[in-house]
């Protein structure tokens, strides 16, 4: 309010001080001071210029609207259709709102009977949006059909008749033009507008905002596209970034497990034998003095104890990584792991050699955990069948039972199957576990050579 | 005098040796073994044994605890690794398992 007062006093003061200025040149310019009669006159004309002055201040604005509206209505509403799509566009609202807002406030500000927007999407062109509404629409556009759009600009009837006649299906026989959305030389989508027969043609100042409009809408177009693409490859390396943490997390606690699992098969095993054979030569050196004839079964029992021990040491070396994988390659390892989890089965191998030493622990440990589960889960009468084969740069593994199976997706495997995927994993391969009750499991994978 | 021995380890071939060394060792004899801390507990309290020989690592309350709960003239805690800690805290003799003969049982019971 105090603002307000403010303003109207500087207001008065200025137009009292311009009247007074005029006075004064006025004075100036006839060379003497008004009469008793003109200063009448001068006071009245005076106070007649500032109650003008204050009132135009006043109306101005409403007269520039009214004028605007009355002269250069189309023009104006056309330029602020061009500005509003483009703060829209810049505002971020989704593709499918953009273009139907697009072809709403073309309708309106043209005078259309209609207004469709088409997007292109490698050859594919679809009918996005449409004023009044209607179904979405896709033609296939050949190179020739797509290159010609691209270098159109606006057109009209004749080149639409020509190149795309099946854009004009539906569109009322008046007046048209179609405006080419295109970014660095690629036709991005349509603008098509049209009135009905009869109604004024479409001249260069329409054709103009129709230009304008097909650059922004192409633009924003584009910066959406490029914009949901970008979203998806993030998601993406999101998704891979967290599938990489939960698989080191679980590499880690495999191998702390592992570990845990090789000291107590140690202290379990050989060493606890190896202890009883300590504790059995003391024995055998008493009984030789205080009783000489009890040595030999004593003896005995030693020589049984290092066997056993030799042979959990070698059992434990072979968990660990088996010596037939070293030395004689997958194919013969997984023969060896076949018969030592006492399966019926085979391995199929032709054509296969040696390969780095990750790949081959990785194929042997991903078919060994494998058939590990068909020995328990399978079925006693259950064949399994292992085919390692190359394939372009990789190599491919198969292990395939006939036995029991189960639901798919009902979660078996935990641990061990984790753990062939994430060594798949490591190496860049994959792995498909298929299985169903009653028709047999099938595990196969690949690693990159 | 015989001195009574009770033996507890889950481990059985240690279990057995403990049985020959205590059977080939003048004045000793065996009068149960046990597999478990808890099962020794019981045992002792119904065997009343003189020495009571207690691996450190067995399922249940292992034989740190074991030994606690135990009275006897003699508690030794055994084990395949150097004494713990946990072990030397319990106020029993410790001794490695692969230190263990009659010799050793013999010099365990003279020094209690």
């Amino acid at each position: 309010m105090r603002a307000r007062a403010i303003a109207l006093t500087i207001r008065i003061g200025g137009l009292l001080a311009l009247v007074a200025c005029v006075y004064a040149l006025g004075v100036l310019g006839i060379g003497r001071v008004p009469t008793e009669d003109e200063w009448t006159l001068v006071g009245f004309s005076a106070f007649a210029a500032v109650v003008c002055a204050l009132a135009y201040a006043s109306l101005r604005p409403r007269l520039d609207a009214f004028s605007d509206r009355l002269l250069r209505r189309d023009e104006a509403s056309a330029r602020d259709l061009v500005t509003s799509f483009g703060s829209r566009a810049v505002r971020g609202l989704p593709a499918d709102e953009l273009l139907l807002q697009l072809a709403e406030s073309l309708r309106a500000t043209l005078s259309l009977a209609r207004a469709e927007v088409w997007t292109n999407t490698g050859g594919i062109l679809e009918r996005a949006a449409a004023d009044p509404p209607a179904e979405g629409r896709t033609l296939i556009l050949d190179g020739a059909e797509e290159a010609a759009a691209a270098r159109a600009g606006v057109v009209g009837r004749t080149w639409l008749g020509l190149w795309l006649p099946d854009v004009l299906l539906g569109l009322p026989g008046g007046p048209l033009r179609i405006a080419a959305m295109t970014h660095a030389g690629e036709l991005v989508g349509l603008i098509v507008v049209s009135r009905e027969a009869g109604q004024p043609d479409l001249g260069p100042a329409d054709d103009e905002v129709l230009t304008q409009l097909a650059r922004q809408a192409a633009l924003a177009l584009h910066d959406l596209r490029l914009g949901s693409a970008l979203e998806a490859s993030t998601d993406e390396l999101r998704r891979q970034a967290a599938e990489l943490r939960e698989s080191r997390a679980r590499i880690v606690t495999a191998a702390d497990a592992e570990r845990r699992r090789i000291e107590r098969d140690l202290h379990d095993g050989a060493q606890q034998h190896l202890i009883g054979l300590v504790v059995n030569l003391e024995v055998a050196r008493e009984l030789a003095s205080t009783d000489p004839q009890q040595v030999r079964p004593v003896l005995d029992e030693l020589s049984g104890e290092i066997h056993t021990a030799l042979d959990e040491l070698r059992d434990l070396a072979h968990g660990i990584y088996p010596p037939v994988l070293v030395d004689r390659g997958l194919r013969e390892a997984i023969e060896a792991a076949l018969l030592r989890a006492r399966v019926q089965g085979g391995v199929e191998g032709d054509g296969t050699g040696r390969y780095p030493v990750d790949v081959e622990a990785t194929v042997y440990f991903c078919c060994l955990e494998a058939i590990q589960n068909a020995a328990k889960h399978a079925g006693p009468a259950a064949h399994v069948g292992v085919r390692i084969w190359e394939e372009d740069t990789t190599l491919l593994f198969e292990i395939v039972d006939d036995g029991r199976g189960f639901e798919s997706g009902a979660g078996r495997g935990g641990v061990g199957v984790a753990n062939m995927r994430d060594r798949v994993g490591a190496l860049g391969g994959q792995l498909h576990i298929e299985s169903a009750p009653g028709h047999g499991t099938r595990v196969v994978g690949g690693v990159p050579l | 005098m015989t001195v009574r021995v009770l033996v507890a380890d889950d481990q059985e071939p240690f279990r057995r040796a403990a049985g020959a060394v205590v059977a080939a060792t003048a004045g000793f004899t065996l009068v149960g073994s046990a597999s478990s801390g808890e099962e020794a507990v019981a045992m002792a309290s119904t065997l009343s044994p003189d020495l009571v020989l207690l691996d450190v690592r067995m399922p249940g309350i292992g034989g740190v605890e074991a030994a606690r709960r135990i009275r006897a003239p003699l508690k030794v805690l055994i084990s395949t690794y150097p004494a713990t800690e946990a072990a030397r805290a319990a106020g029993s003799r410790f001794l490695r398992k692969e230190d263990f003969g009659p010799a050793a049982l013999r010099a365990l019971w003279q020094a209690r």
